[in-house]
């Protein structure tokens, strides 16, 4: 390393620029910028993985507020919970309410499993998905709980996205009571 | 400065450039690394929040089945967990972890009213027909527990 600037210019540690490199030194520095340029390709690879992480948790969130909400405010909003249309202690579940609008008019909600996805029905007619379709629902067991004043729903639901080791899983837990039925 | 002159670039230049190029470099990742530990929060805060809505609602359940003989008897001040027996919550002084994550456990307070039955912290008379609930979700956060609570009255809405 001593021999490495030594130049016949005066100022010591600059390059003479008619003396070129030499085998050594372009070796080095040639190393140092491999050296560099994979740490910096290796920072980039963490950070992309990273921010796939971060999406995928992100898309996992919104769909489960988003379906959890939705379902816990029906929920509260019911009346009954139709047995004989629902598919109650098992995944995938269906959960269909008895319930009315806003004005008055009954009217029956039900959430069912589809193409890896909660799906919304009213009155028999699909009205589009809660979830995103990147979401995968893995998991999702209504449970109905008869107290015999009152009905309640206790929801289990597991979302999964992604693949191999950027995968993401969660799971959410929701208990709501019917409202109107007592 | 000027690269065309004869002197070309001396070390101490490539030292600083290279020098502030890892200092940037160090920034971004270090901020990067802050967006990551707050998405991984997120998750957890989300989870523990359904969860602590849901601790409200089973406690509320749980009074559906009868004032008396479930709520009344719980000793104020008691730490009770939830479970779940398969058809119905129950409360219980057994610990259990959720997803072995999450400790959710509720406390009940008497509720004092004092003239015009208006909610007192001090003096008036115990009302017998109404608790103060306070659920609780607390996690490790690495070194840390996280605890998050929620609270609200329940009363003996149906006279059981």
């Amino acid at each position: 390393m001593s021999g490495l600037f030594k130049t016949s210019h005066p100022k010591p540690y600059t390059l003479n620029p008619r003396r070129g490199f030499s085998l050594v030194e372009t070796i080095i520095y040639t190393g140092l910028l491999v050296l560099i340029l994979v740490a910096v390709i290796n920072m980039m690879l963490l950070m992309s993985h990273s921010y796939n992480y971060l999406k995928l948790s992100r898309h996992i969130q919104v769909s489960a507020v988003t379906a959890l909400d939705r379902m816990v405010r029906d929920i509260r909003n019911a009346q009954s919970v139709d047995v004989g249309q629902s598919t109650l202690g098992t995944s995938p579940g269906i959960l269909t309410l008895n319930t009315s609008t806003v004005s008055g008019t009954p009217q029956t909600v039900q959430f069912y499993v589809s193409g890896g996805g909660i799906r919304v029905k009213q009155d028999g007619v699909d009205i589009g998905p809660v979830t995103l379709p990147d979401v995968t629902l893995t998991n999702l067991v209504f449970r109905q709980i008869t107290t015999g004043i009152s009905q309640a729903v206790k929801i289990e639901l597991t979302l999964s996205t992604g693949v191999g080791p950027a995968a993401r899983s969660a799971n959410f837990y929701g208990t709501a009571i019917l409202r109107d039925s007592y | 400065m000027n690269l065309k002159s004869t002197k070309g670039v001396s070390l101490v230049e490539v030292v600083i450039a290279t020098a502030l190029l890892f200092l940037a470099l160090t920034g971004i990742v270090t901020a990067y690394n802050m967006f990551v530990r707050v998405g991984v929060t997120t998750m957890k805060t989300i989870q523990a929040t359904y969860l602590l809505e849901e601790g409200v609602e089973a406690v509320a359940s749980i009074r559906d089945f009868g004032w008396t003989s479930n709520i009344a008897g719980l000793t104020p001040g008691n730490n009770y967990f939830l479970f779940w027996n398969g058809s119905r919550w129950l409360s219980t002084t057994t610990v259990s972890k959720i997803d072995n994550t999450y400790t959710r456990s509720f406390t009940l307070a008497n509720v004092n009213r004092g003239s015009g039955d208006v909610i007192v912290t001090s003096g008036g008379t115990v009302d017998a027909g109404t608790k103060k609930l306070t659920v609780s979700v607390s996690w490790q956060n690495a070194a840390t527990t996280t605890v998050r609570s929620i609270s609200t009255y329940i009363t003996n809405l149906f006279n059981n």
